[in-house]
């Protein structure tokens, strides 16, 4: 075993597959960045490109790619308030205070560790627990998978910042928008109102830049100036770093909830991102300062973010079941170069070992890369924001066009925009929306399969997963009473 | 005393939302009964939100005590920031504007040429006069994102319908 795992870093050392690993390093941070674009476009644009590689650089440059496209997104979110990818959506609400505040410099460098960290930490329980998970996961069903949308959907009331009605609402509208489409259980469209390109639903992507990125280009207009107030870049990266080193916890309850969203097929970076920022929130002494520059707002997302790209490959690589489209493109490289995944996908020689050597160099090489230019980055906050909002709107109509190549998707994003823009100036809690959005489907597709598999509603109660996942949704519900209850006992009991 | 309602924009957004919302309640009757479960949840459990929305509203107006809202541009972390005052600061109306009109121009003379266009139009309504930085930076916006999008990463950018009309295939 210990043989194969050096075998494994010998070929993944080589120097071709460094040289793979710097060339998706870099390239993955330039497509992450970019607001709209992401993990997904730019390894669907290296699947052909590795057509010639060897496997085991195909798959390291694969990887590098991924790991550095999801922590390049954090940097648009940061410096624009624009998520470079749809993984990088909760790492705006405190990224880009913190650059307004002139603190662009101190967020990136916490970004960057935080998401290297999140990586490492995933890859380690990766390599540590992947063969309980595979059993794990085989016996979840979609009751279990209804249940986790379940509990990820009641962060609603997390999300909804004290105005609960006006987050559930949102929520509720990020549902129904979601339902736009094809009924993915019986085909029927609903809401495409004849047209073709509804049958598709709405794009994440034109939601998710419309509401976040160009909604901001509105504010940044009317507010004029630049992004920070003051031209000095406060905060240092080594005060980055520090800040990270001295939350292990907060990483490690980011990391392993990216990790576990990572692992369940279908909830990926995008549910992965907003749960551990209202998790972290949550756990915070000062949740009322999340939203306006808090550095653990950006701590969280981003090292769940890495952990759960990390987490994606193992129902990848050992069922064959694709996490989420980046993996399915994995997926579709490992499948081209000759390599089945599955349960026994440990015992094909060093290989495999090379792919786990190479995810895990990619985490470092990411991170020295995207520190060693997060200063030159961070200099966008001194552009003057009457450029910035053209440069951030010809961006976001790029990538909003970029993925399908329709201007109706351009379209979309508009609308939402200006959806974004008045939830924004009159303070709604936007964030519910694209918490429902992701969700949406989900939880309806799973409670439907969940019914055809046994026919009848107890069968939320009969699995064990599934009721203990009703028990913790109910404890989470009442957990206000519960606590108020127990302390008034004690004190009664203490008198 | 009760206050009289206005126009804001909030509460033409409520009014469109509770529009669609009651369509979609309306057009889930002819789905078939497995998709139409969930829309109809959602709706019913969205119009009657609004409607604990809206009494909660009319309750703190009776009281006097709901929080002024003028609509002043506030983001997450922007309470405290002041507007700048070096810039012309532009209106939401002219912002969305502009960019349909960008729109419409990628439609119709393609990506490259409009986004000169925008590049040059939007910082100068903006107030921003420094030509020698306008220039070269909406040229230069037309190429990367012709060379990075178009050539590099071969996305078929919009070319236009009237160089489509001149030049067809």
């Amino acid at each position: 075993m210990l043989e194969m795992w050096f075998e494994g870093f010998l070929v993944a050392i080589s120097g071709a597959n460094l040289l793979y690993l710097l060339v998706g390093t870099f390239f993955g941070l330039i497509v992450g960045a970019l607001p709209g674009l992401g993990a997904n476009f730019a390894l669907a644009l290296a699947l052909p490109m590795t057509f010639w590689m060897e496997p085991a650089s195909a798959i390291i440059l694969m990887c590098a790619l991924h790991a550095s496209a999801t922590y390049g997104g954090s940097i648009a979110s940061i410096l624009i308030n624009a998520p470079g990818t749809v993984g990088s959506v909760a790492t705006c609400w405190d990224g880009h205070p913190l650059a307004q505040q002139g603190k662009a410099r101190l967020a990136l460098s916490i970004a960057a560790a935080s998401s290297f960290a999140g990586g490492l930490i995933g890859w380690i329980m990766i390599i540590v627990i992947t063969p309980f998970l595979v059993a794990l996961a085989l016996k979840m069903g979609p009751p279990e998978y209804f249940m986790i949308a379940l509990i990820a959907l009641s962060l609603l009331s997390l999300a909804a910042q004290g105005q609960t009605v006006k987050g559930l609402i949102l929520g509720g509208l990020g549902v129904l928008i979601s339902f736009v489409g094809r009924d993915p259980m019986t085909g029927m469209p609903r809401y495409t109102f004849g047209s073709l390109y509804l049958e598709d639903g709405i794009p994440l992507i034109a939601v998710a830049v419309g509401l976040f990125a160009l909604s901001q280009a509105f504010i940044m207009a009317e507010k004029g100036g630049t992004i920070a107030e003051t031209y000095e870049m406060k905060g240092s990266m080594l005060e980055g770093f520090l800040y990270v080193i001295k939350r292990p916890l907060a990483i490690a309850r980011a990391a392993i909830v990216g990790i576990l969203m990572g692992i369940i097929p279908a909830l990926g970076v995008s549910t992965a991102n907003i749960v551990s920022y209202f998790i972290e929130k949550k756990a915070s002494k000062d949740p009322e300062q999340f939203g306006k520059g808090h550095p653990s707002g950006v701590l969280a997302p981003e090292a769940s973010n890495n952990g759960c790209i990390v987490g994606e490959l193992v129902p990848t690589l050992t069922l064959g079941i694709p996490g989420a489209s980046p993996q399915a493109l994995l997926l579709a490289a490992l499948i081209m170069h000759g390599i089945q995944p599955g349960p026994d996908y440990f015992e094909k020689g060093a290989l495999p070992y090379a792919v786990f050597i190479g995810v895990l160099l990619a985490q470092f090489a990411f991170f020295i890369v995207g520190t060693s230019l997060a200063k030159y980055f961070a200099m966008v906050c001194k552009i003057p924001n009457a450029i910035l909002v053209s440069m951030v709107t010809i961006l976001c109509f790029i990538g909003a066009y970029a993925w399908r190549h329709t201007l109706i998707d351009v379209g979309i994003m508009i609308v939402f925009a200006l959806f974004g823009y008045i939830l924004i100036r009159y303070k709604w809690p936007h964030a519910c929306f694209i918490l429902g959005f992701v969700l949406g489907k989900l939880v309806e597709s799973n409670f439907h399969r969940s019914l055809l598999m046994s026919e009848t509603y107890s069968t939320f109660f009969t699995r064990p997963g599934s009721l203990g996942m009703i028990i913790f949704l109910g404890l989470m519900f009442f957990w206000p009473l519960i606590s108020k209850t127990a302390v008034r006992f004690i004190r009664m009991n203490g008198k | 005393m009760m206050k009289k309602f206005t126009l804001t924009l909030e509460n033409i957004m409520i009014i469109t939302v509770i529009f669609l919302v009651s369509a979609s309640l309306y057009l889930s009757f002819d789905f078939m009964r497995m998709s139409a479960l969930f829309p109809k949840l959602v709706s019913i459990t969205i119009l009657a939100l609004f409607g604990i929305l809206i009494v909660m509203k009319l309750c703190s107006r009776e009281k006097g005590n709901e929080p002024e809202s003028n609509g002043a541009v506030t983001c997450q972390g922007e309470d405290d920031l002041k507007p700048a005052t070096t810039d012309r600061r532009l209106h939401w109306s002219l912002s969305l504007l502009l960019m349909t009109v960008y729109l419409a121009l990628i439609f119709l003379l393609g990506f490259g040429l409009s986004t000169i266009i925008y590049g040059l139009a939007f910082p100068y309504i903006a107030g921003y006069r420094k030509h020698k930085i306008i220039y070269p930076y909406a040229l230069a916006m037309a190429v990367i994102i012709i060379m990075v999008f178009g050539k590099f990463f071969q996305i078929p950018l919009p070319e236009g319908l009237i160089f489509e009309l001149i030049m067809p295939e």
